[in-house]
């Protein structure tokens, strides 16, 4: 092994010491704050009763057929859901740390400010998975089964990951520029307004008028179409869903990286 | 003047100054529930072509929904801001004048009713130009604009109790999600008679909001429906006087402190 290998591996142990660092520390200041932890977990499961119990009247609509029913068809916008404010919730982690100075401190400590991004990332997919155990446990109470193999079953949590993925980028890119938790409505609107511009109450092909052009130009509609094909064993618009969230995720890389040099430039 | 219609006007006053200098609470109040009706509206319109169901269009059908919302955010901005004037002593500084619990309360619902009217001109406005009319005719409007404002007046003073009680707007910010629950789980999005689910069925009927938006929607796609008019109204008054009383009381603690 030579010398610029052995420096190499040690950089790449550096950052991943800083990255997991960073991720381990806001893991433990959300579990020890349940007003930090709860409501991502909480929220998403009182949207599915809101929407699975309360709106069920519409799988009777006239077009309208899912295996499973309208419960199992709200499933996947629940999961969505889930994934989408538990990625929030980590990127205003950051804003909180930028607020209080602590990621300026953390920024002159690591090598490579990137491994900041990866330590948030991580957290964010900490709590996803979290949010998608609680949605899939009360998902299998309330009877929702997945119709397909399981293959099927994890294409769908593929696409609910990449979401989150995508939310979490987003959720930090932007809090390297607002730098403050009172940013928290500039993070969340865009996502509310992607996830409602989209067949969130009835399939596409049973939108109509404004509300379908939307849903046809929004990346997310794809996610929500094909993540309801997975669920129901019959796979759909799937080659658009992974182009939206490579679109995405690539989109997000850039818009993160920009944001953290513009922080760096405060430091 | 009297004493207490003194104090009443001035407090009110200061209450409906403070909400319209502060963009940031009338704004939410009146785009959320706009948006939440653009997408609810279009998303589930599929719901109108239910057999049995009441309306011809489900943004007509829908139309009320964003006077529970509007009135529930406007409610919980007085609880805000009553809170923000226990944090910041001026409900200590009022304790030591004549003043009375009720004109305190009072007055500071003014805040809650101004934007509750702002809301129903705007969500009319709204919803005529989508073409909605009031199948009640224009005499409906009046009795729409009344309901509102008292369904305001219950949320602004529910919430002011839990504002003067908790002495925080933290603590108001964070049980405002309570709220939206209660809205959802009720008639807001399906009739009753059409709702599927059972425990959801029970559920909507215990839950006075579903008779709110009963009232209110009443007027938009049925007509003159005495009983869900008179069942809205009573609910609305009875949680009024619940809230006056709730917040009431919890002045009077923090007046004897």
């Amino acid at each position: 092994m030579n010398e610029t290998t052995i420096h190499h591996r040690m950089n790449a142990r550096t950052y991943w010491r800083g990255a997991l660092a960073v991720a381990g520390r806001t893991l433990r200041t959300t579990f020890r704050n349940p007003a930090l932890l709860m409501p991502p977990l909480v929220a998403p499961l009182i949207f599915f009763a809101v929407i699975g119990a309360g709106l069920g009247a519409l799988g009777k609509a006239p077009g309208f057929d899912f295996p499973g029913g309208y419960t199992s068809f709200s499933f996947v916008f629940i999961l969505l859901n889930s994934a989408s404010f538990a990625a929030v919730f980590a990127g205003l982690a950051l804003a909180q740390d930028l607020e209080t100075g602590f990621s300026r401190r953390l920024m002159l400590a690591v090598g490579r400010r990137s491994a900041l991004v990866v330590g948030y990332a991580l957290t964010a997919v900490v709590r996803v998975s979290m949010g998608i155990a609680a949605v899939f446990a009360v998902g299998t109470a309330v009877g929702v089964r997945p119709h397909g193999s399981a293959w099927d079953v994890i294409w769908l949590l593929a696409v609910v990951f990449g979401f989150g993925l995508a939310v979490a980028l987003w959720a930090i890119g932007m809090s390297f520029r607002t730098r403050s938790v009172q940013g928290a409505p500039a993070v969340q609107i865009p996502v509310l307004m992607a996830m409602f511009f989209a067949p969130t109450f009835a399939p596409l092909a049973l939108l109509s008028g404004w509300l379908h052009g939307a849903a046809r130009w929004n990346p997310v509609s794809y996610l929500f179409e094909s993540g309801r094909g997975f669920l129901a064993g019959n796979p759909a618009d799937v080659g658009l869903a992974i182009a939206s969230i490579a679109g995405l995720l690539s989109l997000l890389t850039v818009w993160v990286a920009t944001g953290l040099r513009r922080a760096e430039r405060t430091v | 003047m009297s004493g207490a219609r003194l104090q009443i006007t001035a407090l009110a006053r200061r209450s409906v100054v403070r909400t319209l200098r502060q963009p940031g609470a009338i704004f939410p109040a009146l785009v959320f529930p706009l948006f939440f009706l653009a997408v609810v509206s279009a998303g589930a319109r599929s719901a109108a072509r239910l057999p049995g169901f009441p309306a011809d269009s489900y943004f007509k059908f829908y139309l009320a929904g964003p006077f529970l919302l509007g009135t529930l955010l406007a409610g919980a901005n007085t609880g805000t801001d009553l809170a923000s004037d226990v944090e910041s002593g001026f409900l200590n500084r009022l304790a030591l004048t004549p003043v009375r619990r009720l004109g305190v309360i009072a007055g500071n619902l003014a805040g809650t009713v101004t934007v509750g009217l702002i809301q129903v001109a705007a969500f009319f406005v709204v919803g005529f130009a989508f073409g909605a009319r009031l199948e009640a005719g224009p005499g409906g409007i009046a009795v729409l604009v009344a309901l509102a404002l008292l369904i305001s007046a219950a949320f602004g003073a529910l919430w002011a109790a839990v504002g003067i009680r908790t002495g925080s707007s933290e603590a108001v910010q964070g049980a405002f999600p309570l709220g939206f629950v209660v809205i959802g789980f009720s008639s807001l999005f399906i009739p009753r008679a059409l709702l599927t689910v059972r425990w959801f069925k029970d559920v909507a009927t215990w839950n006075p909001a579903s008779y709110l938006i009963e009232g209110l929607r009443s007027l938009v796609i049925t007509g003159w429906d005495g009983r869900a008019l008179g069942i809205a109204f009573g609910v609305a008054g009875g949680l009024t006087v619940l809230g006056l009383a709730g917040a009431s009381r919890a002045l009077g603690r923090r007046f004897a402190r």
